[in-house]
């Protein structure tokens, strides 16, 4: 116990630069396995009980932590700023899958301080320094910030609506479309190279329509665009020019995605000058489709989500980044494979492959001493960190577990003690002790290896 | 590590599991249950111990580990899910003139009074010029099939396969059986399907188990596109007698409440979906349907997909005829006005009910004297004057509703752990039995 009250206040020193004020406590709710609900907000929380106040009660309530399905946490902005973006690197670190499972990993993003034998430090704002132990790390993957052209949903508001039409909605971070047809746009800044990822889950079937390098956001002023069709089985793009009858891109069938999953991410590069668009689907490549006759002075930096056949579809991790012209190919991650040597696998941004040790990392440099030299690389040329394997471990099932999903995307599982004054304070399996900042979190799952509770959250979900 | 948890994540796991089964159990273990939904969609749900004379709401709830206390202002309305076993038949139903309907047994009725017995509370006296209008012989209607159950017998191909309280089937197929169906009657039904081209028929008063064979029949025929209101006979073997435009897509959930009320004496069928009412529709035809088979006819394409039935019911329909309800619009204002059980209408004056004499003298004016009708004929009456005495109570802040059926304005409402007390602008103070409550609405809260 004083050792983690001792870890606490490092944790807490280490924010303190960071805090301008305590962590602000929004409208919250709290929903129950029974169906209830309450909004308000959070006081705390201990093992057993969460004090709520509502304007609902004349005085702050106790619910009772077993009964709790989640907490969604309001959707006010930290009250700090954070501007991560002013950072010259972000880095995502996944954790080993939880139960065997792909999909259920631990997801941490902050700079990346330090990689050592055993553990890797990452620094966060929402968390300070956070030492990750190294056998519990799946991946790293590292990204320039000054790439970054969007990255959201962030909210409805943030796209333009064509007649107010109601066919997407904001919830969880996500654009949700439903039975009405209709369309969203925005200028989200598209560069001649661009890519644009996306998770896509569907219901039925897929039947999302973009826009791409349209020329206007605004629908009566859309004149020129790529418009790209992605149907169940198949892709067509074609081109749009206001007046004139361009020559035609070619159609592809057959997209080779596993539809029972109702789930795939989407990538696509494009080139607006050369009039390329290389469609990835769960990272593989599908098809390029090629503008023989590019027009880039005549289209824009706009792109629309449109929901032309009144598809229920869910979108998210929507981002929109500079390209260097590179595409992923599969040899990237076998030639990273076949790498002999036991130190730590370096896949770099233009798809070189490095092994070596890693350094010191200081001014978004990296210290790699291989075989042959030591290397200097700047962190936003590297992509993807493979780890030498260590000991087999993975995160175990806790008693008091709970599920937080970050509002930037991805979720840990906290072992949490208590929740007070805006930080969450619990231990991770793979971090120890620590406290964390409440307001960098949308929501928070209790009672997570409940199986009734689960079917629930699946019944609730979108 | 992870295909073989330790013996301590077992514990923890078997804990967690006790721990949610009871949780999960506590709430249905509460008798006095009620659900009280509060502003900005949210909702607790437990046992409702007490409402204050201001209209605070105290509630034992599984979610809390102590009393919630929750603000008047807060709520909505509060949803008793207590099943009722005391409520009565009545068979009356009393028309105030603030909108208030009293089921009750009317004991006497004059010129000045109108007294009548309930089963949720005391007696009443009250002047008649605070009755709008009452109708006689509201009687339930009786159920004749409630369904499906374990042990029915039903005639179905291979597709369709009977679970506890439901028939579903994969792909296309039919399913039958014979009811003792009565002349005019309800059918309920709720159809859920797990497909992206629902399809299917229900066929009514048929005279053959297999839809090939019926030859005389009502049905409903529910398309992708509308849903048709069919009449099969021998010389007509599918005349559309009525289309429904309701898409099954475009509902907003895979699931419809079917209520189709059926009066053969008149040839006349209302279709209800998802409680809202699509219509009368007329069978022109000679004769009418007489067969006893209900049939389910799925027509769902893919064998991977599924429809399933439930809560299917049959009841005996004692409602007038459908065709000739009250033309309440032409009623002479200052006089009393009686509707008869075969539609017709007297102008008149009432003079008095007798219950021992099971009649209505009723004043017509060009008679001799009063007519005595049978009170077994009588189907509604409006008293006159109802119009000035419209009172419109703005004190009012509760609408109760009864379990099966009734509404009160209040101005005021109490709650214990016995009694439910209120102050209703007619009835004065009255105290109901707290079982008979089904629902308490905030009106000053919901209007704002």
């Amino acid at each position: 116990m004083s050792n983690f009250i001792f870890l606490s206040l490092i944790t807490l020193a280490a924010l303190a630069p960071a805090l301008v004020a305590e962590p602000s406590n929004k409208i919250s709710r709290v929903s129950f396995a029974n169906g209830d609900k309450v909004s308000g907000s959070l006081v705390n929380l201990d093992v057993k009980l969460l004090g709520f106040k509502s304007t609902l009660f004349p005085k702050s309530v106790f619910f009772n932590r077993s009964a709790i399905l989640d907490l969604e946490l309001g959707q006010a902005q930290p009250s700090i700023e954070i501007d991560s973006t002013q950072a010259d690197h972000m880095a995502e670190i996944q954790l080993k899958g939880r139960y065997s499972q792909e999909d259920q990993r631990d997801t941490l993003r902050g700079q990346l301080s330090q990689v050592a034998d055993d553990h890797v430090i990452l620094s966060t704002w929402y968390a300070g320094e956070l030492k990750i132990q190294r056998n519990l790390i799946h991946s790293i993957k590292i990204k320039s910030n000054k790439t970054d052209l969007y990255s959201g949903p962030n909210s409805l508001e943030e796209w333009n609506q064509r007649f107010s039409s109601n066919s997407w909605k904001f919830q969880n971070n996500a654009l949700i479309s439903g039975n009405s047809r209709g369309g969203i746009s925005k200028d989200i800044g598209l560069v001649n190279q661009s890519v644009l990822k996306f998770k896509l889950q569907w219901k039925d079937t897929i039947g999302l329509t973009l826009n791409l390098f349209a020329d206007s956001p605004k629908y009566d002023k859309l004149a020129n665009y790529y418009q790209l069709s992605m149907q169940s089985n198949y892709l067509q793009m074609k081109k749009v020019i206001k007046d004139e009858r361009p020559p035609q891109l070619n159609r592809m069938s057959n997209t080779g995605y596993i539809h029972a999953t109702k789930s795939a991410e989407y990538a696509i590069y494009m080139n607006k000058q050369k009039g390329i668009f290389h469609i990835f689907i769960n990272g593989k490549k599908v098809h390029t489709f090629t503008d023989q006759a590019a027009t880039p002075n005549l289209l824009g930096s706009s792109i629309y989500l449109r929901n032309d056949n009144g598809k229920m579809m869910h979108m998210s991790n929507i981002r929109v980044e500079k390209w260097n012209g590179a595409i992923p190919t599969p040899e990237d991650e076998k030639s990273l494979k076949q790498l002999k040597g036991d130190d730590q696998r370096i896949l770099l941004a233009n798809g070189d492959a490095v092994v070596g040790k890693i350094g010191q990392i200081s001014n978004g440099m990296l210290d790699i001493k291989t075989e042959h030299a030591d290397l200097k690389l700047p962190l936003i040329g590297v992509r993807d960190l493979k780890l030498p394997s260590t000991e087999e471990s993975q995160p175990k099932m806790e008693r008091n577990d709970i599920k937080a999903h970050f509002k930037t995307g991805g979720w840990i599982i906290l072992n949490v003690t208590s929740i007070d004054k805006g930080f969450i304070h619990g231990r991770h399996q793979a971090i120890g002790n620590h406290s964390f900042r409440v307001d960098a979190f949308e929501q928070i799952e209790f009672n997570i290896y409940n199986g009734n509770y689960n079917k629930i959250r699946k019944e609730q979900a979108w | 590590m992870c295909g073989t948890p330790s013996l301590s994540n077992m514990r923890l796991l078997l804990t967690s599991v006790l721990c949610t089964c009871f949780i999960l159990s506590s709430p249905s273990a509460l008798c006095a249950h009620a659900v009280v939904s509060l502003k900005d969609g949210n909702q607790i749900t437990g046992e409702l111990s007490f409402i204050d004379t201001k209209g605070n709401v105290k509630i034992l709830s599984p979610v809390s580990n102590a009393e919630l206390e929750i603000i008047h202002s807060s709520v909505l309305d509060i949803t008793f899910s207590n099943k009722v076993t005391t409520s009565k038949h009545t068979s009356e139903l009393v028309h105030l003139n603030n909108g208030d309907l009293l089921p009750c047994s009317l004991l006497s009725l004059d010129r000045t009074s109108v007294s009548l017995n309930t089963w949720y509370a005391e007696d009443f006296k009250i002047p008649t010029s605070t009755v709008s209008n009452i109708e006689f012989h509201s009687k339930p209607d009786s159920i004749i099939y409630s369904g499906p159950n374990a042990d029915d017998i039903w005639d179905a191909n291979t597709n369709w396969s009977i679970e506890p309280k439901a028939l579903s089937c994969m792909g296309k197929g039919e399913i039958s059986r014979r009811i003792d169906i009565p002349q005019n009657f309800i059918f309920k039904s709720t159809i859920t399907w797990k497909s992206t081209r629902p399809s299917f028929k229900i066929h009514f008063c048929g005279d053959s188990n297999k839809s090939e064979n019926m030859v005389d029949s009502y049905s409903l025929d529910f398309t992708t596109n509308a849903i048709q209101v069919i009449r099969s006979s021998k010389s007509q073997p599918r005349a559309q007698i009525g289309t429904i435009s309701l898409r099954l897509r475009e509902l907003s959930s895979n699931s419809i409440d079917v209520e189709l009320h059926v009066d053969r004496r008149t040839q006349t069928l209302s279709v209800k979906l998802n409680g809202e009412q699509y219509g009368i529709f007329n069978d022109t035809s000679f004769r009418v349907p007489t067969g006893e088979f209900i049939n389910f006819q799925s027509k769902i394409p893919q064998s991977t997909d599924s429809l399933t039935i439930t809560d299917i019911s049959v009841s005996q329909w004692r409602g007038s005829n459908l065709s000739s309800g009250d033309k309440v619009e032409e009623l002479d204002l200052d006089q009393d006005t009686l509707f008869d059980t075969e539609g017709l209408r007297f102008t008149g004056e009432i003079q008095q009910l007798s219950r021992e004499n099971k009649s209505l003298n009723f004043s017509v004016k060009y008679a001799n004297k009063p007519m005595l009708v049978p009170i077994s004929r009588i189907k509604s009456l409006y008293l006159s004057g109802s119009a000035e005495e419209n009172v419109q109570n703005e004190s009012v802040h509760y609408s109760i509703s009864l379990h099966g059926g009734g509404t009160l304005s209040v101005e005021s409402i109490t709650l214990s752990s016995d009694y439910v007390s209120a102050k209703h602008p007619i009835l004065g103070k009255i105290t109901l039995t707290r079982s008979s409550l089904n629902k308490i609405t905030s009106t000053s809260n919901t209007d704002e």
